[in-house]
């Protein structure tokens, strides 16, 4: 771990991260509707708001229609499918007190990816976005209680993250054969459910998933002091008076909705609730109450911006958003462990 | 005067071994009693179960007249602290937030009473830690790490202080510092029940000492009582000397080569 110092600067810090965080959050998304096929510009924009809001009584345009009903629910939920894997791999990290733990790796996104697909086939009526994420939440939450047994026995970090991910890939295997299998038009792709997307998105979905990773980032919130506490170890938090095993299964719970509306709305994204939160804290510090809130604007941030450039810079070919999240993901993260390594030594 | 601390014939098994066997201790308000032993003795075991982290096979252990396993978590915190045994902690928290912490157990519902009343710095500044308050706990060195763990195990002002070798990291000036911080919250009722290796350490800076050995309590009593060199000898397999410390009113322990025994 890095030395962190708790510098005079660090409330100063907070709250120009959370405003810079905020700020360039909105410039990403209204950059984000800005962008596309459709050439759009910033008075179209207006126009739109306009008369959804009833302010002006102007003829619809084409752009109006791009906008609300294609732009504007990409765009929101990619911030919400973002926000939703920032805060779950900041509570992740904090939980298992492991830098690498992440919705992806430690198998939870792929879990969330089958309990959707569950959702979908056990409803005869062929599932709604709701079940689909109700279904998502509930497979991740189930694999993050899991891991948190496998943590209890296996003691070595980096093997913690061996069993994620054999965990996931076997998750992604089962996954890959229901779907092919079953071909049925009702279930997203198998592109969808290993590098996400966000093509799809509607109002529907988005009405669906919002409420879900807010709960489930409420439930994080609310245990930022406890994910603090569990920094000095979970029998020592135990010892001043945290009922350890009931505060991990509320954040894993949490864990599991944010995860599971986040891969309900855009699939499986990763490396966003890897490297977010690993920045983050460098910036402002490993205090949950202020980390929390900034990772979730952080990875709406990170999700928005990729998206945008997914669907531009091969238009009109869409690049899977997890994609490029990995190819930009990966080595961010191969060098984060390699200064780290070097300050250890 | 009403033990703070009470166990009666403690035994805990792991599988078909005996960990502690048919143990019993008292310590009253404001006692220090020291645990010595050889290593696999059952010191940390017996701790353990004192502090409520591990439920005893058989017998009674009692914090101030509560049952550790049958106390919620928070309860059982305003009753006792427990300082483990050092690891090297990985804990990216600020020397001072990581002392602060131990206030959680008096820490009322949604409102932030941390580091109130100046505990926090007070008692950073009598374990020797004030300068390092902005460092990140990660990044000290053990014993300075283990200063950090005693700071924050003594603002937790419990009545109960359970310590599993407080001192083992800590260079010899600072064992003495933190044995005379232990001795004025002694003197201020705190009851105190510590696992020290430094036979010494606990012959000078403790009321009473409790030798186990080979999972069974083999003496209890005043350290000039307790630390006989036959004892010692025995217990350790390593031949032993008792003498008058020429300062001090306790005994001063020295080893003794094997191979000189005859002289």
């Amino acid at each position: 771990m890095t030395a962190q110092a708790d510098g005079p600067d660090r409330a100063f810090n907070r709250l120009t991260a959370l405003t810079v965080l905020g700020i360039g959050l909105l410039t990403l998304m209204v950059a984000g509707l800005l962008s596309g096929a459709v050439a759009i510009g910033p008075t179209d924009l207006l126009h739109m708001l306009g008369r959804r809001l009833g302010l002006t009584s102007d003829p619809e345009r084409l752009t109006d229609s791009v906008l609300w009903a294609i732009r504007l629910p990409r765009v929101l939920s990619g911030a919400a499918a973002g926000a939703g894997l920032g805060v779950a791999g900041a509570a992740l990290q904090g939980t298992f007190r492991n830098q690498m733990a992440d919705p992806h790796l430690v198998g939870i996104s792929p879990a969330a990816g089958l309990g959707a697909v569950a959702g979908i086939a056990l409803t005869p009526t062929g599932g709604t976005p709701l079940i689909m994420m109700v279904g998502a939440a509930v497979g991740g939450a189930a694999v993050a209680l899991l891991m948190r047994r496998i943590a209890k026995r296996v003691l070595e970090p980096s093997q913690f993250i061996l069993v994620g991910l054999a965990l996931g890939l076997a998750m992604l295997a089962w996954l890959g054969a229901i779907v092919l299998a079953w071909d049925s038009p009702r279930v997203p792709t198998f592109t969808f459910w290993v590098f996400g997307g966000l093509a799809g998105s509607t109002w529907k979905a988005l009405a669906a998933g919002t409420p879900i990773v807010l709960i489930g980032t409420a439930m994080l919130a609310a245990s930022a002091r406890s994910l603090d506490l569990l920094a000095l170890g979970e029998s020592e938090a135990r010892h001043v008076g945290v009922d350890v095993d009931r505060v991990i299964t509320v954040i894993l719970v949490g864990v599991g909705l944010a995860v599971g509306g986040a891969v309900g709305l855009g699939g499986a994204i990763g490396f966003v609730g890897l490297i977010v939160p690993l920045f983050i804290r460098r910036w402002i510090g490993p205090a949950h109450r202020w980390l929390i809130p900034a990772s979730a604007l952080g990875g709406a941030a990170m999700v928005v911006a990729v998206d945008t450039l997914a669907r531009t810079v091969a238009s009109p070919i869409e690049i899977p958003v997890g994609l490029f999240t990995a190819i930009l993901g990966a080595p961010v993260f191969v060098w984060f462990l390699m200064r780290a390594g070097r300050s250890r030594s | 005067m009403k033990p703070a601390v009470r166990a009666e014939q403690i035994t805990f098994r792991r599988g078909k071994a005996v960990l502690v066997d048919q143990v019993s201790l008292s310590a009253s308000p404001g006692e220090i009693l020291g645990i010595v032993g050889p290593n696999g003795a059952g010191k940390s075991t017996l701790l353990r179960i004192l502090a409520g982290d591990l439920i005893p096979s058989s017998g009674l252990a009692r914090i101030q007249d509560a049952d550790p396993s049958r106390t919620t978590p928070q309860e059982l915190a305003r009753l006792r602290a427990y300082l483990a045994p050092r690891g090297v902690s990985e804990n990216p928290f600020a020397v001072r937030d990581t002392v602060a912490m131990g206030r959680h157990p008096h820490r009322r519902a949604m409102i932030d009473t941390d580091g109130q009343d100046g505990i926090v710095e007070a008692v950073m500044e009598r374990t020797d830690i004030l300068h390092l308050s902005r460092r990140a706990v990660s990044s000290l060195s053990t014993g300075e790490q283990q200063r950090v763990g005693l700071a924050r195990v003594i603002v937790q002002q419990t009545p109960v202080l359970l310590l599993d070798e407080p001192t083992s990291a800590l260079d010899i000036g600072h064992q003495e510092k933190v044995m005379q911080v232990l001795r004025s919250l002694a003197r201020e009722g705190t009851t105190i029940i510590e696992i020290l290796h430094d036979v010494n350490l606990a012959a000078a800076h403790t009321d009473r000492i409790m030798l186990l050995g080979a999972s069974k309590e083999i003496a209890t009593g005043p350290p000039s009582h307790v630390l006989t060199s036959e004892r010692l000898s025995s217990v350790y397999g390593q031949p032993m000397e008792v003498i008058d410390h020429p300062h001090r009113d306790c005994p001063l322990v020295l080893t003794v080569d094997p191979s000189d025994r005859a002289r």
